[in-house]
This record gives C-alpha cells, sequence and structure tokens, in this order.
C-alpha cells in the first residue's frame, strides 16, 4: 500500500512538474503574463478553469494544460459570448482521400500554431487564469495570455485566417505551398501527396 | 513561407527520404535519421501511417481486466477506434449492432449489460489487437507503373439491420495491368421503424452515390467516372424508371439518384460478388485482415472486362 501510494505521489509530481515547466515556458516566450497585483482590474475579465492533459504514452510533453473555454460559471461561458467564425478548412475525409493521389506523401505540423497569434490588447482579460506556482500557501496570483490558445471557440477560424491569407499573398513565389495551405491542412497539420519530387523542396521553407 | 508569416512547420515526414533530404534535421521528426533510411510511424488527423511501407496502421489495446461492461463503458471504449474513412467497417458494425441492442433492451447507461452481450462485446474486444495485421497502402495506385486511367466503382447493400456502400479506385497502366483499392465505405444501422429491405437498398444505393460524388471532389476526377453496382433488382428497376411514378419515398431518393448520376452508371452485381454485403454482414477482425473483396473489391474488377460476371440491370 505504502509503496503504491508513493508511485502515484511520485506520478502526480511528475505531472506537477510537467505543468509547471510549460507556464514558465509561456512566460519565457511572453505568450502570457503575470498581471501585477496594483494594476487595476478591468471592467470586464473572465478567469478560465485549466486542467492538465496527461499523455503518458508520449516520450515528450508528459502533460499540456487545457484552457476551458466552454466551462459554463453563473450559466455563462466565453464560448457562448464568442463567435466561432466560419469555417475555412477542409474536412478530414477530403484531406485524407487527397492524400492518397499520389505517390510522393509529405506531412508537417505547424509548431503551437494558436500561441504564435497576438490577442488584441481588449481581448487579453477576457484570457485570464489562476496560479500559485505549486506554493499551496500563497495567495492565487493572476495571469493573462497575450496569445490565443487552444480551447477558445474563435481560435480554429483566428487562426486559419492568417495562414490562408499568407498562403495566398506568397503563392507567386510558393505556388505549392499556397495550394498545401489551402486544401491540405486540417488545423495545424498539414498532409499532402504530389506527382513528383522536384516539385517538393518549394514546399519546405513554407 | 511559413516562418515569413511566424508559423513556423516542423516534424515533416515523408515516404521518400530524398525530399527531406533539404530539410534541416531539426525540422524533422526526431526518429527520421535520414542516413540509415528510417522512417518513423506518425499519427496524423488521428490516423497512424508508416512513412517508409507507406501504409495506414492500426493500434488498439483490448479493455484491461476489470473493465466493466455498462453501456458507457462500451461505448466509450468503441469510440476510441477512430476510422474516418471507414476501412474498418466489417469488424466496426457489429459493435454498432451491440450498442443498438443494448437500447432497444433499454439499458441504463451504467447498468452492467446482461451475460450474453458481455459475451459478445468481449470477444469483440478481443479481437481488437488482431487489427494490427490491417496494413493498407496508402497510395490507391501502383507506382512502379505509368497509369493510364483511373475510375470508380461504389458498391451497395443492405440486411434489415444495416446498409453499406464502399467505393473501389480502379487503375488501369499503360502495359494492361490493374490496380483496385477500397477508398472509403461507411455504414448506417437501418432505423428502428422497419422499413423494407427494398428501400433499405436504396438507401444503401443514395449513401454509395453521396460518398462517391465526395471522393470525385477530393480526387478531382468527373463524377461519371463512377459504376454504381446494386445486388437488388428492384433498386436498379427503380433507378432505370421514371422517378414520378413512384410513392414519396422511392420518388424522393430515386430523384437524388437521377441529379447526381445518369441511370446508365447503375449496374447489377451478385450478391455473393459484392463486398459492401461484408460490411451489413459484418465480419471477425482476422476475417477482415485476409479479405481480399474488400480491400481490393470483387476479382472481377481486375479482369479488362469488367463485367464479365454481372449483367446490366
Amino acid at each position: 500500500m505504502a509503496s503504491q501510494l508513493k508511485i502515484a505521489m511520485s506520478y502526480y509530481e511528475e505531472v506537477a512538474v510537467a505543468y509547471q515547466q510549460v507556464l514558465n515556458d509561456y512566460l519565457d516566450k511572453k505568450y502570457i503574463r503575470r498581471v501585477p497585483d496594483d494594476e487595476p482590474t478591468p471592467e470586464c475579465q473572465w478567469l478560465l478553469p485549466h486542467f492538465p492533459v496527461i499523455r503518458s504514452e508520449k516520450a515528450t510533453s508528459k502533460a499540456w494544460i487545457m484552457f476551458d473555454g466552454s466551462a459554463p460559471i453563473e450559466g455563462k461561458s466565453l464560448n457562448m459570448e464568442a463567435l466561432s467564425g466560419p469555417k475555412l478548412q477542409s474536412d478530414i475525409f477530403d484531406i485524407l482521400v487527397k492524400f492518397r493521389k499520389e505517390w510522393v506523401a509529405l506531412i508537417g505540423n505547424i509548431s503551437q500554431m494558436y500561441h504564435q497569434l497576438v490577442l488584441l490588447p481588449d481581448d487579453r482579460p477576457m484570457h485570464r487564469f489562476l496560479w500559485r506556482n505549486m506554493q499551496i500557501n500563497k495567495e492565487q496570483e493572476v495571469y493573462e495570455f497575450l496569445r490565443f490558445l487552444f480551447g477558445g471557440c474563435y481560435c480554429q477560424f483566428c487562426a486559419q485566417f492568417p495562414w490562408q491569407k499568407h498562403a495566398e499573398i506568397h503563392q507567386g513565389t510558393y505556388p505549392l505551398a499556397a495550394v498545401a495551405v489551402k486544401n491540405h491542412c486540417y488545423m495545424d497539420d498539414l498532409m499532402l501527396s504530389l506527382n513528383s519530387v522536384e516539385k517538393t523542396p518549394v514546399d519546405r521553407d513554407g | 513561407m511559413g516562418d515569413k508569416a511566424g508559423f513556423h512547420v516542423r516534424k515533416w515526414v515523408s515516404n521518400l527520404t530524398e525530399v527531406l533530404a533539404d530539410v534541416p534535421e531539426e525540422g524533422c521528426v526526431s526518429e527520421v535519421d535520414l542516413e540509415n533510411n528510417e522512417l518513423p510511424v506518425t499519427k496524423t488527423l488521428g490516423v497512424s501511417w508508416t512513412a517508409r511501407e507507406d501504409q495506414f496502421l492500426f493500434h488498439y489495446l483490448p479493455p484491461p481486466e476489470d473493465f466493466e461492461y455498462t453501456k458507457r463503458n462500451v461505448l466509450r471504449k468503441t469510440a476510441t477506434l477512430f476510422d474516418p474513412l471507414g476501412f474498418l467497417s466489417p469488424f466496426v458494425i457489429r459493435a454498432k449492432l451491440f450498442m443498438q441492442q443494448a437500447w432497444l433492451d433499454a439499458l441504463a447507461w451504467d447498468e452492467v449489460l446482461p451475460s450474453e452481450q458481455k459475451e459478445e462485446w468481449t470477444s469483440w474486444f478481443g479481437e481488437l489487437s488482431l487489427l494490427e495485421e490491417v496494413k493498407i497502402p496508402r497510395c490507391l495506385k501502383d507506382t512502379s507503373t505509368k497509369e493510364a486511367s483511373i475510375a470508380l466503382h461504389t458498391f451497395s447493400d443492405a440486411s434489415e439491420r444495416a446498409y453499406t456502400a464502399a467505393v473501389y479506385s480502379r487503375h488501369e497502366y499503360q502495359d494492361g495491368s490493374i490496380t483496385t483499392r477500397l477508398i472509403t465505405s461507411k455504414t448506417c444501422l437501418a432505423r428502428l421503424k422497419t422499413l423494407s429491405i427494398q428501400r433499405l437498398e436504396l438507401l444503401g444505393a443514395l449513401i454509395g452515390l453521396r460518398l462517391a460524388n465526395q471522393v470525385c471532389s477530393a480526387l478531382a476526377i468527373p463524377s461519371n467516372s463512377v459504376t454504381y453496382w446494386v445486388d437488388s433488382l428492384n433498386v436498379g428497376y427503380w433507378i432505370q424508371g421514371k422517378s414520378r411514378e413512384y410513392k414519396p419515398f422511392v420518388a424522393h431518393h430515386v430523384g437524388e439518384i437521377h441529379e447526381n448520376s445518369n441511370p446508365d452508371q447503375w449496374r447489377y452485381v451478385l450478391t455473393s460478388l459484392n463486398p459492401a454485403d461484408l460490411g451489413t454482414r459484418g465480419m471477425t477482425a482476422l476475417g477482415l485482415t485476409e479479405s481480399t473483396k474488400w480491400w481490393n473489391g470483387p476479382d472481377f474488377l481486375s479482369t479488362s472486362t469488367e463485367n464479365s460476371e454481372s449483367s446490366t440491370s
């Protein structure tokens, strides 16, 4: 029993360490900021509940943090109030069928796609959360996202739009990359097949 | 281009190492070792793909020993099977039918299933690990010979409890050889309000039509390159006839078929040769892995006179 408890404790400690690491990384990259205690609270703010999603099968990033935009508090949630925007991306079905068409297969993934997008200053207070840096006795501190995050219903549209817009702007220089972004991309995953190797390097820098 | 926009694309993988040759190493999936010609298994959009063999794979674990067989738990476990193209339809339809039975018996979410149903589920879950033997070529065509033409063949079938459609690609090459491969399939349970088998066959034909048209638009091939095969003479007759003469249900559905296909595209196939029949009847995981009829369609598709075994209805 005691040894089982030990295993459980060390397991949770691992998750706790991973959790704190993710937040430290966000602070370093300026994806989030600590809201100073003396900063006046804006008229409108929203505190997002968060919890770990544990992926024991993954070698890297043992846990990632889910910020729940759909969690209702007093009958309201962030996602109920925000507009989700139109659907810009192709269906999974279409992308997979296209992926089977030609003999050269290529896949890629956009690194932390949503965190590359800066939130407008007015929207930032709607993306706050509480954290006490693993110190149980400490008063909770307020943090705020400066970037988009996974969990808001509008993020998919807000990420797809600039991604496709950039593809459009640069389609003269990178015609194949532009097609890949427009028709072979599902959220942050790219998945395409091509009929020759010569054509592929164009996509590389994209 | 992505970097200019502030998006950094990484984890590049291809079935050809030469494609990745000029991608900086840190941009590849960590397991890609270009010098040893090793390519990894990746999971994109929930689908596992091995780059080197260029195949789709499935990997599922049976439930743990202390698994409680309740409606909630079996549904949760079944939902982990992600198969957007319907490769595993003949296997998955069995679980859908068990689930329907649990609903018919009006069991509560957390009630333990009766022993008979529990046994069905246990054997179905027990087969999950056998799905590892399923290896589906990623590319629809053979890459070693030059292709001359592509056509689609869609099969549909129905039983009292379910209806199925399966779409196959048929590539004919310049040297005269032919390959056929399953592109996608779909199965639906028959609604509990009983419809006649003939009407269910018509619904099967209809999902076949919609599925084939979706494939045509994804592959950018004309919709008249599809041949539709049904094993119901009645459905064939309805489609060849004029939809105005039928009862509303038939007229409505035949109308959609006429809008999106030409009656000449519809043909009759014997039930024994119809791969969609496997999707309505269900198969064991082992049977599925070994079924060339499911993965490549009936043999007659690979002969040059493609309808030698059947007749136009």
